[in-house]
């Protein structure tokens, strides 16, 4: 599978705030990265960077074999993206808006423009003026917007917001679509892993200008192992019994990663070396959580 | 790139703001024509028969016994009696004018006698030269008392000249005699004119123009001298405007052009186009001023860059978009002076070229209305221009529109009180503001400034690295600008 983008240790400032460091990733054709962390991680300005929004530090991104700073037209070509909100112009007809894109492109055709608007299923509205539309509708003609020009990127950029639920799984079902039919590679970014958890392929983390991990989602679904924390009467003679993703939280409690029979061993173990057992409690966990369990760590805190 | 140009046009022309403008623009423009319209007509307006009769009324309050007051009696009863005289010829036949001017002198005489004096006898006597004088113009014979000045200029004439035969006179005698046989001549001029075009004295343009000749030459007389002896350039732009009018008024005479004057419809779109025109200013501001700023506000300037185009391309169509957009609110007001000014002045003029006189060739010169016209807005293009790309600049760097709207539009505003204020100092240095050297129309036609310290290439050079400044920064800022995070 050919890799449509490829972003290559990218770094960002501004003035003295270090905003990303080292950022890389690739997605390939047919594949949707869900691009997750918190607000003010670095998503949206690893994104603009991607589209040449904003100037690049250091580091490089490939988008079909070309590079977004020296070769930006050809680059930026087959991309379609929406970033931070679906902008579009208020006083014109949503048909407008979209013809006005059309016009950018040299082979867009007055049909190419229908099918857009009746995948996003904004048949009735279109010719209402965005100013009359809701923050939903908003959204799907910022879709139709992106997919006009029939990239093989599509960058959505917290795609999710404004929608209500209805709304998310028809975009869930429309994005599947895009990739699977027409190849599309689709970088989506969300502070909410929930959200993508169910249509994405691949995961990739990002806090403080870091990515933390990445992964596929298949990888991640094949876990069975749980954190549980276990309150013993001292946990001094317990570190040579512990496993990496273990971790001694004080005295009397630990936290030990394990599947179900792994577990019933290592309490085996502890009862074996005479540790007084008061209580085992499952934790509960977020996705987010699971996820970097799964992925080798505990760094999100 | 002509897809993007087409583009921001869609965008300016779906916007109300621009047709507000321009249906105020047609309003303004139609009051200001129909304001010319009236005052041309508002002589007849005041000089009703209404306003005679009010008039007759109040003479009955004077108290005839008061001196003072019966001073005012006669020259109101005067006034008056002009009027009657001349009401039974029609308001625009040179009966009526004559009478209107000149009959004053005989009828105040008449009053004097009858009222102040008391003296019949010289009042019959000065009646029957009036009726006398009445007799001739009821004959419509107005060749009979251009003749009868140019007989009296002839006596003058001769008179001078006698005078000057005298060898015992003085050189400031001599000096002042020939001076009064100069302006004699030219009295002597208007009135052939007269004769010769069939110009009676009337309220005409042709009259106005004979005039307008005889008053612009007797001036020229004295200020016909070496340009470097002034010193005083006020004095100097005096004298051109003298010598100006003096050649052209003798051009249109002399090639029957009598009809020509500076209110009617041709010379009127002529000089329109000689100074920057507010709504247009305020066009250009407005759409140069938010072009850019507006796309950073709403977002939707993420969308834009977004497009297979170099932000080089995109800048410079937004640009060439605002030029495009002042080429037509131009041709459009233009159109509608054309209509406004045809239907209060009549259309008929605009076949009739523009008279000019050339300071360089010392020559005057016939131009075809279009090309005056396109002369004088090229001579002022700069003005338009360089607000144009100010209020780019300022849109492109604070990409806030209405900090850049408010700074062009002031900037235009407060240029003629700032240019007056540089004007009144002697600092060279000062010349150099942009806002001195923007306007060329000073310099049309071999004319120069106002402003002793200006000069054309000073000014060129200027306007060009101004321009050149706010035109290649923009498009700087514009290529390494970030779009920041909201």
């Amino acid at each position: 599978m050919a890799t449509i983008l490829e972003v290559k240790n990218l770094n960002k400032s501004f003035g003295q705030k270090k905003i990303l460091k080292d950022v890389s990733f690739s997605i390939d054709e047919g594949a949707i990265l869900g691009f997750i962390g918190p607000n003010g991680a670095g998503k949206t300005t690893t994104i603009k960077l991607i589209l040449g929004l904003q100037s690049i530090d250091s580091g490089e991104v490939i988008i079909n074999g070309f590079n977004i700073k020296t070769a930006f037209e050809k680059a930026i070509a087959r991309v379609g993206a929406i970033v931070e909100n679906p902008d579009s112009y208020m006083y014109l007809t949503g048909r407008k808006n979209l013809e006005l894109i059309a016009n950018t492109y040299q082979d867009v055709s007055k049909e190419r423009i229908d099918e857009v608007i009746k995948i996003t299923g904004l048949e009735n509205r279109i010719n209402d003026k965005v100013s009359k539309y809701s923050l939903g509708m908003r959204q799907r003609l910022g879709i139709a917007a992106s997919i006009i020009n029939k990239p093989n990127l599509l960058v959505l950029d917290e795609p999710t917001n404004g929608l209500d639920p209805e709304g998310i799984k028809e975009l869930r079902d429309l994005l599947k679509d895009l990739a699977q039919k027409e190849h599309m590679a689709i970088l989506i970014s969300s502070h909410n892993l929930a959200e993508l958890e169910s249509f994405c392929s691949d995961v990739c983390i990002i806090k403080n200008g870091e990515i933390i991990t990445t992964s596929s989602i298949k990888k991640l679904k094949k876990s069975d192992k749980s954190f549980y924390l276990i309150e013993v009467g001292s946990t001094k003679k317990i570190k040579k019994l512990l496993k990496k993703d273990d971790t001694i939280i004080d005295e009397n409690h630990l936290r030990v990663l394990r599947e179900k029979n792994e577990l019933a061993n290592f309490i085996k173990k502890l009862v074996a070396e005479d540790i007084d057992i008061y209580e085992v409690k499952l934790l509960e966990m977020t996705l987010e959580e699971a996820f970097l369990k799964k992925a080798g760590g505990n760094i999100i805190d | 790139m002509i897809n993007l140009i087409k583009n921001e046009l869609t965008k300016i022309f779906h916007k109300k703001a621009i047709y507000i403008i321009a249906i105020i623009s047609v309003v303004f423009t139609f009051i200001s024509t129909g304001i010319i319209y009236l005052a041309e007509n508002l002589s007849n307006i005041a000089e009703s028969d209404n306003y005679y009769q009010i008039l007759e009324e109040s003479l009955k309050s004077y108290d005839l016994n008061n001196r003072e007051e019966l001073n005012w009696y006669i020259d109101e009863k005067t006034n008056i009696d002009v009027h009657n005289a001349a009401k039974e010829f029609p308001t625009d036949s040179w009966q009526y004018y004559m009478i209107s001017s000149n009959a004053y002198e005989y009828l105040n005489k008449m009053n004097v006698a009858k009222y102040l004096d008391k003296d019949d006898e010289a009042y019959n006597t000065l009646k029957e030269a009036f009726d006398e004088y009445l007799e001739q113009i009821r004959n419509n014979d107005w060749q009979y008392f251009v003749n009868q000045e140019k007989e009296s200029i002839l006596n003058t004439i001769a008179e001078t000249q006698n005078e000057l035969a005298d060898s015992s006179l003085s050189e400031e005698e001599r000096a002042t005699l020939e001076n009064n046989l100069a302006v004699s001549n030219i009295n002597l001029e208007g009135v052939n004119y007269r004769l010769e075009k069939n110009i009676p004295y009337d309220n005409s343009n042709a009259s106005n123009l004979v005039s307008e000749y005889v008053t612009s030459a007797i001036m020229y007389l004295d200020t016909n001298k070496d340009e470097e002896s002034y010193i005083n350039r006020e004095d100097l732009i005096n004298k051109r405007n003298t010598e100006e009018t003096y050649y052209t008024t003798k051009y249109k005479l002399e090639n029957n052009m009598l009809e020509d004057s500076m209110f009617q419809a041709n010379s009127l779109l002529y000089a329109d186009a000689a100074t920057p025109i507010l709504f247009i200013v305020v066009v250009i501001v407005m759409i140069a001023g938010t072009i850019v700023s507006e796309e950073f506000n709403k977002g939707t300037i993420k969308q834009l860059l977004l497009r297979p185009y170099s932000r080089f391309k995109i800048l410079l169509s937004k640009y060439i978009t605002c030029l495009i957009v002042f080429i037509l609110f131009i041709l459009f007001y233009e159109l509608v002076s054309f209509i406004a000014y045809g239907l209060s002045l009549g259309f008929k003029s605009y076949s009739l070229p523009i008279i000019i006189y050339n300071f360089t060739t010392h020559q005057v010169m016939e131009l075809n209305l279009i090309k005056g016209i396109l002369m004088n807005f090229v001579s002022i293009l700069p003005v338009y221009i360089i607000i144009l790309t100010l209020a780019f600049f300022l849109s492109t760097l604070i990409t806030s529109s209405g900090i850049a709207l408010t700074i062009s539009f002031l900037v235009y505003i407060f240029s003629d009180i700032l240019n007056g204020l540089i004007s009144l100092t002697n600092y060279k240095i000062l010349r150099l503001f942009p806002t001195m050297c923007w306007n060329f129309n000073e310099y049309l036609f071999g004319n120069i400034p106002a402003d002793k310290y200006l000069n054309f290439p000073m000014a060129l050079i200027v306007t060009i690295i101004t321009f050149l400044v706010l035109f290649v920064s923009s498009f700087l800022i514009f290529k390494h600008k970030d779009i920041k995070n909201q």
